[in-house]
């Protein structure tokens, strides 16, 4: 993964020691100079500092990000040079904001920078997944938009009836008349958004992505990648699928959307070769993927055996 | 030399202080306004203005002034980006509440972190949540409040591993160790440090470090000076960047060079903590140890000027206790018997009230000895006892040998810088 960093020296020092040479770091001193590198050059990440930008510089970087799809991580404590910024980072774009000065700024930084969400994958999920959503009541449809594009959110159906604020039976109701196939597998969703990028484009150890992921062992989330795309953590690292091929493959097993349905003018067909995708892992681990929704939840609490 | 400038200091900053406990009611009422009453008002913005314009002339600059102005310049976005507003707001309650804990503001910082867990659960903020009942955790350990300690750890455990976090969760779990520390629970506290540590390497080496600098502690308790030593070398190592850690290891070094029998080097490092740390805590802590230091030397003049500091600075009720052994401790050798008896019956009913076993254990320790000393001062024994067994210099080890290197390396670079950041 490539990183661009607009941070001061110590910020700069802890976003490194955090990376710990999984991934590349460039480090810039300006905003222009930013820009500069970005566009010469694709990153998977942006990591800055608010309180280093002026407000048209907070602008000019939304409007980059949106063109571009980069997930942000704003690295800041809420100075009041870096409040308007941060207003317009937390307005329009899915920024992740990790503050100066908490207790856990180490570990919520190294998550951040790991786990920033696959805006594409978040991105080309929602596209497929339009019709249903645009079914759903304004509150549900925002929450769960919410947990694709962060890769964060309740982390049980209950928890989400209740942040869209409905009942849990309106909730499952809701959902089964948008097609969705079942609430306990959108609630897996945000973690394989979350966690695309650092399992495909990163050398981190999958253990270590389990644990920032909440779980205590890569059983925990090979359960939840095979829940939602057929495959276990350490298959995906070996054969990474495509953005959308992996967007289908949620989608499908999500709201049983076809893959070339819902991706709006994206050129599905191109991957359409790959429909027997869960067969090219039968001889790696005689896995075969069952696409059974029950598997999400198989996953052990980390803490619950200490 | 210290004590008396210390004394000054703390006369000066009393009418200062109560400025900001007022600051902060002020502040934490408009959060509640807003809090209930949605979108402020043009009244409620210009009152928030004066707030933090009042802030900002009458209180003097610290880290609690900081967090309160944070607060009040990130509250108008409750409402109008609750994403944003909410999060920000939360974050520097949170900053209030850990500038009120350095400043060994424990009841003020119990109920901030209460509050801020409370709302941020019911807002879905889980990292929020968790973060405050796991400080409410620590800030009811202080207060003695073991029930809510115990509960406030379990609630950041349980939200912790809802939210995926899991330093919260290996903080919180380290925090009922000391919990266990603190009530005796001797054995106890190091299963559960050593399980954390155990776990933590694998998946969250972050929250390594607090459950090893912990463990040092209850080794010294234990009185296993060397491996004490050795943990709080290794937190040495481990919190490079982390110059609060680092104070703290510093002395629980120095504590336990104090207890292995080197007081000057523990002297050393101690004098320096106390007049460069930012966060009144530590300071308190190395003022403790200082006074032990007098008392086992039974110093007469440090006793008396250490007591004098000690008796007009608010300590939380282990500290008090911790006083009042280490008084009677003192007046003892000093041969005032009947002082120390009365110190040591404070020292029994805090530590009876507080359930503090540990030391009551120790009261009971020191009231054999106090009881010997009686009968020998009877036969004719000389007034003042001469050092006690576990002062007297032992041979040292490699591994104390290299902590006095690190304490006379860290003393020389803390010296350069005038304060220790957070």
């Amino acid at each position: 993964m490539r990183y661009v960093t607009l941070l001061g020296v110590l910020e700069m020092t802890h976003a490194v020691t955090a990376l710990g040479g999984h991934a590349s770091v460039i480090g810039v001193s300006s905003f222009a100079e930013l820009m500069k590198k970005l566009e010469n050059a694709p990153f998977d990440r942006i990591v800055l500092d608010p309180s280093l930008l002026t407000a048209a510089d907070a602008n000019t970087i939304v409007a980059y990000s949106k063109k571009h799809l980069v997930s942000m991580v704003a690295y800041t404590s809420f100075s009041p040079t870096a409040l308007e910024a941060c207003v317009i980072l937390a307005r329009n774009t899915s920024a992740q904001f990790v503050h100066r000065g908490s207790i856990n700024e180490r570990f919520t930084l190294k998550r951040a920078l790991f786990l920033a969400p696959d805006a594409q994958l978040g991105q080309a999920l929602l596209a497929r997944l339009s019709k249903q959503m645009d079914l759903l009541p304004c509150e549900i449809r925002n929450t769960i938009a919410a947990m694709l594009q962060t890769g964060a959110g309740p982390s049980t159906p209950t928890d989400l009836a209740a942040q869209s604020g409905v009942a849990r039976r309106s909730l499952d109701r809701w959902l089964t008349l948008a097609g969705f196939t079942s609430a306990r597998l959108l609630i897996g969703a945000p973690t394989i958004v979350a966690g695309y990028q650092a399992i495909t484009s990163s050398t981190i150890p999958l253990a270590r992505v389990a644990g920032m992921l909440g779980c205590a062992t890569q059983r925990c989330i090979d359960a939840r990648f095979h829940a939602l795309l057929g495959v276990t953590s350490s298959q995906l690292r070996h054969f990474p699928f495509e953005i959308p091929v992996a967007a289908s493959m949620m989608a499908q097993r999500l709201a049983g959307v076809d893959n070339g349905i819902a991706a709006e003018g994206e050129a599905d067909a191109r991957y359409e070769h790959v429909d027997p995708i869960s067969s090219w892992f039968d001889d790696v681990a005689g896995n075969r993927p069952t696409g059974s929704s029950g598997r999400a939840s198989a996953g052990i609490s980390i803490y619950q055996d200490q | 030399m210290l004590p008396e400038a210390d004394i000054a200091f703390a006369t000066r900053h009393a009418s200062e202080e109560s400025a900001m406990e007022k600051a902060g009611a002020q502040v934490l009422a408009l959060y509640d306004t807003i809090k209930r009453s949605g979108p402020p008002d043009d009244a409620l913005r210009a009152t928030l203005m004066q707030t933090a314009s009042a802030l900002r002339e009458k209180v003097e600059d610290n880290a609690i002034r900081a967090a309160l102005l944070t607060v009040a310049d990130v509250m108008p976005f409750w409402t109008t980006d609750i994403r944003f507003g909410r999060s920000a707001t939360y974050a520097a309650l949170l900053q209030y509440g850990e500038a009120l804990a350095d400043n060994a503001e424990w009841e003020l910082a119990k109920k901030v972190y209460v509050l801020i867990a409370n709302d941020a659960e019911l807002d879905y903020d889980l990292d929020a949540a968790a973060q405050g009942y796991a400080l409410a955790g620590m800030a009811f350990r202080m207060c003695a409040d073991w029930d809510n300690s115990a509960a406030s750890y379990a609630r950041a455990i349980k939200l912790g591993v809802k939210n995926g976090d899991s330093f919260i969760v290996f903080r919180a779990r380290g925090g009922l160790a000391s919990n266990k520390r603190d009530r005796g629970d001797i054995p106890g506290a190091e299963r559960e440090l050593l399980s954390v540590i155990r776990s933590a390497e694998q998946l969250c080496p972050e929250a390594v470090i607090h459950a090893n600098a912990t463990l040092a502690t209850v080794a010294q308790t234990a009185h296993q000076y060397e491996r004490a030593i050795t943990l709080s070398r290794r937190t040495l190592a481990l919190a490079k960047n982390d110059h609060r850690l680092r104070t703290k290891a510093l002395v629980d070094i120095a504590n336990v060079l104090t207890d292995f029998g080197l007081p000057e080097v523990a002297r050393e490092a101690l004098q320096l903590v106390v007049a460069t740390a930012p966060g009144r805590y530590v300071r308190v802590i190395a003022l403790l140890n200082l006074f032990t230091l007098a008392v086992n030397a039974a110093d007469p003049v440090r006793f008396d000027t250490l007591r004098e500091q000690l008796r007009n600075t608010r300590l939380t009720p282990k500290q008090q206790t911790q006083f009042a052994i280490l008084d009677a401790q003192g007046l003892r050798r000093l041969g005032y018997f009947d002082r120390a008896r009365e110190s040591l019956a404070v020292a029994l009913q805090l530590a009876e009230s507080h359930n503090f076993f540990q030391f009551s254990f120790e009261v009971e320790a020191e009231t054999k000895q106090l009881h010997g000393a009686v009968e020998s001062s009877l036969i004719g024994t000389p007034r003042c006892t001469p050092t006690p067994a576990n002062e007297q210099a032992r041979p040292m080890s490699s591994e104390i040998r290299r902590a006095v290197d690190d304490i006379h390396s860290l003393t020389a670079s803390m010296s350069e810088s005038p304060s220790v950041s957070r």
